[in-house]
């Protein structure tokens, strides 16, 4: 038979006292972990809602963007057919974006009426053939071609070969970021009627305002691209 | 030289013809401006910056 004295019982009543503390302790902290966890959580959630927010609205700042784009390019074109009497299927639009090796390329999409998607992929050198050289000179340039196959201011044979062969005449204007930065070419052309210089020099003047709002927009897309999220 | 003809422009030689804003032009600059607030400072403004550029005002 065990017999409590006094000092054995203070002990098992200290242990039994230390435990239910530990016990509650113990229970305190997880519940403080748990509620720590689903404030973390609703903050997560939170965030990843806000992020998503942000990318779609980015997302649909940048369908916008290119749609109105599009838009201009194709009023220009339809502006120069009517100044040239010409059924716009034999005119066509382009927005050249300088690249970071100096090269100018479509930017994806920003075409009307281009038949071959080899065509848009051209990469075309500063100072080569008429978006090349406005982009070089600053200065908007009207280039009447014999045969654009045998341009040879494109260095490069395979991308010279890109270009349609019933190619007449281009008009390109250079577009200027926020300085004197030539950022972008816009190119209207003309497939199969031929246009003297004089012809397609009254349409230049029509076309400085399509630069214009073109300047703005493409300057405007391109900060929000900076400035939006990565994915 | 393959091609035929290029002449480089001088926008300042441009003068008056064809400069002012066609009718297609400014109902373009009037939806641009509704879809995305570019180009809603006007016609005016556009036309000015334009005239600026080929006048050098």
């Amino acid at each position: 038979m065990i017999i409590l004295t006094t000092t054995t019982y203070d002990v098992l009543s200290a242990v039994a006292v230390a435990a239910v503390v530990s016990i509650v302790g113990t229970l305190a902290l997880s519940a403080l972990r748990l509620r720590d966890q689903r404030r973390n959580h609703a903050l997560l959630a939170e965030v990843k809602a806000t992020r998503a927010a942000l990318l779609s609205a980015a997302e649909k700042s940048e369908e916008r963007d290119i749609d109105v784009i599009h838009d201009v390019l194709e009023n220009a074109v339809e502006e120069v057919a009517a100044d040239q009497r010409l059924p716009v299927g034999l005119i066509r639009g382009a927005i050249f974006a300088r690249q970071a090796d100096e090269s100018l390329r479509i930017l994806k999409g920003q075409t009307v009426g281009f038949a071959s998607s080899d065509e848009t992929n051209i990469r075309i050198q500063i100072g080569e053939s008429g978006a090349g050289q406005a982009a070089g000179s600053g200065r908007p340039v009207i280039t009447l071609f014999d045969s654009a196959l045998e341009d040879s201011t494109i260095r490069d044979a395979a991308e010279r070969h890109r270009i349609d062969p019933s190619l007449r005449w281009i008009i390109a204007l250079p577009v200027f970021g926020a300085g004197p930065e030539v950022l972008w070419v816009l190119t209207v052309d003309g497939l199969v009627e031929r246009r003297t210089q004089a012809e397609l020099r009254s349409s230049v003047g029509h076309l400085l305002y399509y630069r214009e709002i073109l300047s703005l927009l493409l300057r405007t897309h391109t900060e929000r691209e900076e400035v939006k999220p990565k994915s | 030289m393959s091609y035929e003809e290029q002449t480089f422009i001088d926008e300042a030689e441009l003068g008056d013809v064809g400069l002012e804003p066609s009718e297609r032009f400014a109902r373009l600059l009037k939806r641009v401006g509704e879809r995305t607030g570019v180009g809603a400072l006007g016609l005016d403004a556009i036309r000015t910056s334009v005239l600026r550029s080929v006048h050098g005002e």
